[in-house]
């Protein structure tokens, strides 16, 4: 099982393809407050009855946030990127999860191992925990039911892999 | 001027409706004509490209290894 640290973008966008459990087949996911806030702000009914076992809800260090206060001053970044990306890069989890293109490039400049929501999905079925259909559904509801945009090569390249992975 | 016609996801109809509510966008139009030039002027979109095909290699290889 892995350590997660993820932004907001992908768990919104997995919530709404009706997908969010692949998190917990990932393993331990990490959120910090602004992230929670922008959650319960886009997705109000979530988690209303308590917290999966597989989330924590962390807080960065002073240090982190005043990192993420100067990438969100110079527009850089989003507050919840910011704020989760600064405490990535403090704590080295084994992977941190936006959607986000900047934050994803600043992770990679940082040395944090950085992946998005169709890399959630496609790792899942990678690993076994999907069934064939399963991991089908979740993929097309990543594109038809989400805000999350892919390319129309990256769909197909989408597909081809699934093939590959339950050839 | 051309007139185009999009369907969309309803979770992206919502947040369209939602910043033009916010009164940011005269209206959805006005919305759709920001973003797609946002789009097409920044390069983001071949950015993101290139980073979801990079998680679709990561997974391929995990599975290559558990094979």
């Amino acid at each position: 099982m892995k350590l997660v640290v993820a932004d907001t973008g992908p768990l919104l966008h997995i919530h709404q393809a009706g997908a969010l459990h692949l998190f917990g087949l990932v393993g331990e996911v990490q959120v910090t407050p602004t992230v929670m806030a922008e959650l319960r702000r886009h997705a109000p009914k979530l988690w209303a009855d308590g917290f999966p076992e597989w989330l924590q809800l962390v807080h960065p260090s002073s240090n982190a946030i005043a990192r993420a206060a100067q990438r969100t001053a110079g527009g850089l970044l989003d507050a919840g990127e910011a704020e989760s990306l600064a405490y990535a890069d403090e704590t080295k989890p084994d992977m941190f999860v936006t959607d986000d293109a900047s934050a994803r490039l600043m992770a990679d400049s940082l040395s944090v191992p950085a992946r998005g929501s169709l890399g959630i999905v496609l790792f899942c079925a990678a690993r076994g925990s999907l069934s064939q259909q399963d991991a089908e559904q979740h993929l097309t509801a990543l594109t038809a039911k989400t805000t999350l945009w892919l390319s129309a090569r990256v769909k197909l390249e989408a597909a081809r892999a699934l093939a590959e992975i339950f050839r | 001027m051309s007139i185009l016609t999009v369907e969309l996801p309803d979770e992206l109809a919502n947040e369209l409706r939602r910043v033009v509510e916010s009164g940011w966008f005269a209206d959805k139009g006005d919305a759709v004509r920001t973003a797609l030039r946002e789009l097409l002027g920044n390069g983001r979109y071949a950015l993101q490209e290139r980073q979801q095909l990079d998680d679709i290699a990561w997974a391929l290889s995990e599975k290559r290894e558990r094979r």
